[in-house]
């Protein structure tokens, strides 16, 4: 009900506010240009994230110092901490960074938002910044219109920052009419009571434009032609700095509990600084007058202490929380505890993955490991084998071999409990998230895709030989008893092979391995045959077992098969270009069956 | 000269912006990576059958290299492919 209150009241508001005051149209005009071209030069930016700026933060998030720096320079050059949020957010949300990491992007896009307060009160108002915005905004739509992504993207920023220029110059035009006509420090607040007003309407603001930077663009041109009063502005952007969070807040509904605890752990930050720096704002002007000074910036030259006072806010609540982020990670943890997870029910799979093309890769890719761990304990069980039995490093033939009773197992109903709900989930993920991917990344998505298959079938296999498995695995006949369970043992050796190659930090190694067990399947395929007809001719086993057999060395081909196609996917490290040119490399079928020839 | 000067910046521009040839190369690129890779993984391999030949004939390493000698023949044929 609220919600549709809102826009309409605004919409009246603002009409009303046009109609009265040609100059409040054009400030606010000036506000829209601007966060048009903050649109546009995300969009921009995100033209270039299929892969620079992952690789990047993954490779320099390791260390806190790194998480830092990687958060200052990104929204220094982006501009906007809004990006650099949900851009970690998501990367968060899909397991590819931790919490403390997360944590340290966030603290040093805080630093990196101060650039754009000086930018604007050293550049934006003492050029005739209008002049730059119009070739950079025809450069940029030329470029826009071009078919290639970088160019499109290029054309993007060029555009945005041509909008940013031109909003600036409007928001500051709007002010120097109206000062001539309405003087706005008539409304000016003292005290601490102003301080707690001017904080309020600077979070209000923040959380509607959803932009800090918007609000500090109109706090500053508002300033330079005395439309407000120094103190007032500090407590705008004391508000700004705590509104700002509406991004992050906004970023994690939708993401994991991690998201949800970095949104939490960065509300905290800014509220806390937020209420040191209003309890201590007479030592804060203190020391902004005393760094202005050291700089050499005039002592009436507010706009440019109000950068100082920006830049302090942040810088000095960076140092303190550094220490203290293991105890917030303690403490956000606490305050939103882990949720238990159904096995059915997806880990990673949440919109906030969405946000980029590689997240949701790499979401799809954690689930579908998910999956094969439920798939595992399925076949293994199916098989009649433990999982530890599988893991451990003892004969898997004399394993099999210990006489037993069959393990019972309902394969259609673990099938359903721990199965079926979640590949659909993938499924439906990967439909979802297709749309915005480059031509690499949805092939690679088409693979998880096929690997989610692969581990279904596997489980299909397994089920339709499991009937005979167990009668046979039982049987008085000592020949079949062995065929089915070296059926389980050839299986099991797979499966225990796979694991390895997941745990193996090697990515030749293990791109060996699983060409090695392809030629090894390809090998056994023919013995069986060989040993079905030997048995068969020496009257060892019935015809009936002997279809049996058949049947399911079929099928047990087709889960090795299955399993390795899924193994080649799933477990492969490296960079997306990398996996491709092993996998070019990579046995098929074919090759397999050839090399086996040669040798026969 | 002149002409020549201005025909190879065209090409060197348009060379940058055409984005199948830099997808191309990139290929290219990985490929051969990965190819050196597996020949220093062959070599290695090699040592380890030649050290093992006095005790016997060590089976798994190899497959291992039967595997790659296949690998390395297959990726040498797309490489060529791709000139």
């Amino acid at each position: 009900m609220l919600k549709k209150i809102i826009l309409p009241t605004m919409l009246v508001i603002l009409a009303y506010g046009f109609w009265i005051s040609p100059n409040f149209k054009e400030i606010a005009a000036g506000v829209a240009i601007f966060l048009f071209g903050m649109f546009s030069l995300e969009e921009g930016f995100r033209a270039f994230t299929g892969g620079t700026l992952e690789k990047v933060l993954r490779k320099s998030t390791n260390k806190m110092w790194k998480s830092l720096s990687f958060g200052f320079t990104a929204a220094t050059i982006m501009q906007s901490s809004s990006l650099v949020s949900v851009i970690t957010i998501s990367f968060l949300s899909a397991g590819l960074i931790g919490l403390v990491q997360g944590m340290g992007i966030i603290f040093g896009a805080n630093v990196g938002t101060t650039t754009g307060a000086w930018l604007i009160a050293g550049f934006g108002l003492k050029v005739k910044i209008s002049a730059y915005a119009m070739p950079m905004l025809v450069f940029g739509v030329v470029l826009v219109f071009q078919k290639s992504k970088s160019l499109k993207g290029f054309g993007y920023i060029l555009a945005g920052l041509g909008f940013l220029f031109l909003g600036i110059h409007h928001m500051k035009e709007g002010f120097e009419t109206f000062q001539t006509q309405i003087n706005l420090t008539d409304y000016a607040m003292e005290g601490f009571a102003g301080l707690l007003v001017f904080t309020l309407i600077g979070i209000l603001a923040t959380i509607i434009m959803q932009s800090s930077h918007a609000t500090l663009v109109l706090v500053i041109t508002a300033l330079s032609v005395q439309q407000l009063t120094y103190d007032n502005a500090l407590a705008l952007v004391i508000g700004a700095n705590v509104g700002t969070t509406i991004t992050a807040i906004l970023g994690s509904l939708t993401s994991n509990t991690d998201g949800k605890r970095l949104a939490l752990s960065d509300v905290l930050f800014k509220v806390s600084a937020g209420i040191v720096f209003i309890l201590m704002i007479n030592q804060i002007t203190w020391l902004v007058d005393v760094i202005s000074d050291i700089i050499g910036l005039a002592p009436t030259d507010y706009t440019l202490k109000l950068a100082v006072f920006h830049t302090i806010f942040n810088v000095a609540g960076v140092i303190i929380m550094i220490p203290l982020v293991n105890p917030l990670v303690r403490l956000v943890t606490r305050l939103m505890p882990d949720k238990t997870i159904a096995e059915a029910e997806p880990m990673y799979l949440n919109e906030s993955a969405f946000e980029l093309p590689d997240t949701a890769l790499e979401s799809v890719r954690k689930e579908t490991v998910h999956l094969y761990e439920n798939a595992f304990a399925i076949i293994a069980h199916g098989l009649s084998l433990h999982r530890h039995d599988i893991l451990s490093e003892d004969s898997l033939e004399d394993i099999a071999d210990k006489p037993g009773k069959p393990m019972s197992i309902d394969m259609d109903d673990e099938y359903d409990n721990k199965i079926k709900d979640l590949y659909s989930e993938i499924v439906s993920f990967i439909s979802k998230s297709s749309l915005n991917m480059s031509e690499q990344q949805a092939d690679e998505l088409f693979m998880l895709r096929a690997a989610g298959r692969d581990i279904v079938e596997a489980i299909k296999d397994t089920k339709h030989m499991h009937g005979n498995l167990v009668q046979y695995i039982a049987s008085d006949n000592q020949y079949i008893r062995e065929e089915y369970n070296k059926i389980r043992a050839g299986l099991g050796s797979v499966m225990r092979r796979l694991e390895n190659i997941r745990k193996d930090e090697d990515d030749m190694g293990e791109m060996l391995l699983m060409d090695v067990i392809k030629l090894e399947m390809e090998e056994h395929d023919r013995m069986v045959n060989d040993t079905i007809e030997r048995l068969i001719r020496e009257g060892r086993i019935t015809a009936r077992m002997a279809t049996s057999l058949m049947n399911d060395s079929a099928y047990a081909y087709d889960v090795a098969r299955n399993l390795v196609q899924m193994g080649e996917v799933l477990f492969t490290k490296g960079d997306s270009d990398f996996k491709a040119a092993l996998r070019s490399v990579q046995l098929d079928e074919d090759d397999a069956d050839e090399i086996v020839n040669l040798q026969h | 000269m002149k002409k020549i000067k201005t025909n190879k910046l065209l090409t060197a521009i348009n060379d940058f912006f055409d984005e199948s040839k830099k997808k191309q190369q990139g290929k290219k690129k990985y490929l051969k990576k990965v190819l050196k890779l597996l020949k220093a993984k062959q070599k290695e391999l090699c040592k380890k059958l030649e050290a093992a030949k006095e005790k016997g004939t060590n089976k798994s390493d190899k497959k291992e290299i039967e595997v790659i000698v296949a690998q390395r023949r297959k990726g040498l044929k797309l490489l060529k492919h791709m000139k």
